[in-house]
């Protein structure tokens, strides 16, 4: 059979619809180059580098140490924050989710420029690339995750199954990170800065995202300021399962499923109100 | 033409490049270069596509003539999908429109292996149709024991031949070429002569850019005149040939008498 395509510029809400819906079944229909981008950009880092995967754990380690000897060595404020439990194993259960944020969005963001070639010559969905890019960190991101619980060992913390809930919450920050960088993806291509403004921003982020502190602590007016980050309530349910071993409470968990589901809505969709200009922008 | 005769049909077809968020880098460059003084470009942006309507039937061959900017290379995107219409339509009966290009997709740290798989994937292939590709490829590309080094460590005509394996077996079914490619030597551009071919066999359309005019009354069954993005004529290739070698021989304008010598003229 001969497939038939009829294109021309979409008017209305019902062909502005199609085009969405067409655009998911587009990246379904591409699922395989997602999966191979994904396992190829691994297998490049892996052996680009001396110490190839170690990276993947280093990294995250050395940025954890580094805040650790700041807040607790240097301003003697550890024990205030996070009570009995270890600092750095306090930060690392919420750290290392905001870090595979940062570098995901950061990363997506460049690789729609560095792929130009690609967009001008292909037809296929440029959503692959933040989605790529995020199931590539994701496998990162599981990996430094199962070195929490040798740390915690190492500081004489004791283990639970509810640990085990962290898989749950990882296909909930995956939506929110793929979400937001196809966002931010689609917003440079339209301003060129923001590449540069996101340097500042994700530092900026970092801050507003319960990493050094819960949200239980924060007064009314700017807990309610920080909850709308769409990263507050993944976070505080890592840090539940991964640190106090309790199953995250329901405002939590639907704070981050509602996050989850508008993130990755509203990213997907402006993602393709822009798509057809990329091939040109470049 | 019925819409069941169609191969590829264009109606009223325009493409709007807006210079205002057209990045400071080549693009913008090169295409401010090109507008000149094209309607629309005080207000930042010019159509590079304007008014166009073709069809052709499955079976035939379109050429596409015309001078440098005249819009040629925007309607084979057009066509393959890459970019799509901001006026009127295009349709295109046939899967998978293809625009035939050489290593667009390569990654230079991945072995020439890998970077069949990755291609092949770029242009939508499932796992098991990239499983019956890939020995095709191989085999064709000649690179032998070189398929299992990076392609960092490459020479560029060897980049071109993997790059052109892989084009030379995607068989779709509307075929766009811009310019005729041939990399390799005498003996890897005759077996590539062959295979595109047999592509071209196969293929339910055919779309070529060319500046070489013989080669597009040669095998094509329409041609299509574009300049500065609009239409000039479209029909049968002798014809349209004819004129446009009228109009690229013919002086532009009157040189005033005095002046005459002045002006060499160049063939």
């Amino acid at each position: 059979m001969v497939a038939e395509r009829l294109r021309g510029p979409q008017t209305g809400v019902h062909a502005r619809l199609n085009y969405q819906k067409q655009r998911v079944r587009d990246l379904y229909e591409f699922r395989h180059l997602v999966r191979y981008l994904a396992s190829s950009a691994l297998r490049v880092e892996r052996v680009s580098f001396a110490f190839g995967f170690l990276w993947w754990l280093l990294d995250p380690l050395l940025q954890i140490v580094i805040w650790t000897v700041v807040i607790v060595d240097i301003l003697g404020r550890g024990h205030a924050l996070f009570g009995n439990y270890p600092f750095s194993l306090a930060i690392m259960t919420t750290m290392l989710p905001f870090m595979f944020f940062a570098r995901t969005v950061r990363n997506s963001v460049a690789m729609l420029h560095y792929k130009e070639l690609q967009m001008r010559r292909i037809a296929f969905p440029r959503a692959v690339f933040p989605l790529s890019n995020t199931i590539a960190e994701s496998a990162k991101l599981l990996l430094a995750v199962a070195v929490i619980p040798i740390v915690a060992l190492a500081w004489g913390e004791s283990l639970s199954p509810v640990q085990l809930l962290v898989i749950p919450l990882m296909p909930i920050l995956m939506a929110i990170t793929v979400g937001l960088a196809w966002f931010f993806s689609a917003l440079n291509f339209v301003f060129p800065d923001t590449e540069r403004l996101l340097n500042v921003l994700l530092r900026l982020w970092m801050f507003i995202s319960p990493i050094f502190y819960t949200l239980a602590f924060m007064r009314p007016h700017l807990r309610r300021l920080v909850e709308l980050n769409p990263l507050s309530f993944v976070l505080e349910c890592f840090r539940q399962v991964l640190l106090y071993h309790h199953i995250p409470s329901l405002t939590n968990i639907g704070g981050a499923l509602i996050a989850a589901v508008v993130t990755l809505t509203v990213g997907f969709v402006v993602f393709h109100i822009y798509e057809p200009r990329f091939a040109r922008l470049n | 033409m019925a819409s069941e005769n169609v191969a590829i049909a264009a109606r009223g077809l325009g493409i709007r490049y807006d210079l205002r968020q057209t990045r400071g880098r080549t693009l913008r460059r090169s295409l401010a270069a090109k507008v000149g003084a094209r309607p629309g470009a005080a207000e930042g942006h010019f159509w590079a596509l304007r008014d166009v309507d073709f069809a052709i039937a499955p079976g035939e061959i379109l050429g596409v003539i015309g001078k440098n900017g005249a819009g040629k290379s925007t309607l084979l995107e057009v066509i393959a999908d890459i970019i799509s219409p901001d006026e009127g339509s295009v349709q295109v009966s046939g899967r998978r429109p293809t625009l035939l290009t050489i290593g667009a997709g390569f990654e230079r740290e991945l072995t020439g292996r890998e970077n069949v798989r990755l291609n092949a994937a770029y242009l939508g292939f499932s796992r098991k149709e990239i499983d019956r590709l890939v020995e095709p490829i191989e085999e064709f590309s000649e690179l032998g024991q070189f398929l299992d080094q990076p392609i960092k460590t490459y020479s560029t005509g060897m980049v071109a031949r993997l790059g052109f394996s892989i084009a030379v077996h995607t068989d779709p079914d509307i075929l766009l070429l811009d310019e005729v490619l041939s990399v390799g030597d005498a003996d890897f551009q005759a077996k590539s002569r062959a295979r595109l071919a047999e592509m071209m066999d196969r293929a339910r359309a055919i779309v070529v850019v060319s500046h070489a005019p013989g080669f597009i009354e040669e095998i094509c069954t329409k041609a299509l005149w574009l300049e500065k993005g609009r239409v000039v004529d479209f029909g049968e290739p002798e014809r349209v040939l004819a004129d446009y070698h009228k109009s690229t021989v013919q002086p532009r304008r009157a040189v005033p008498a005095g002046q005459q010598a002045a002006v060499a003229p160049i063939r």
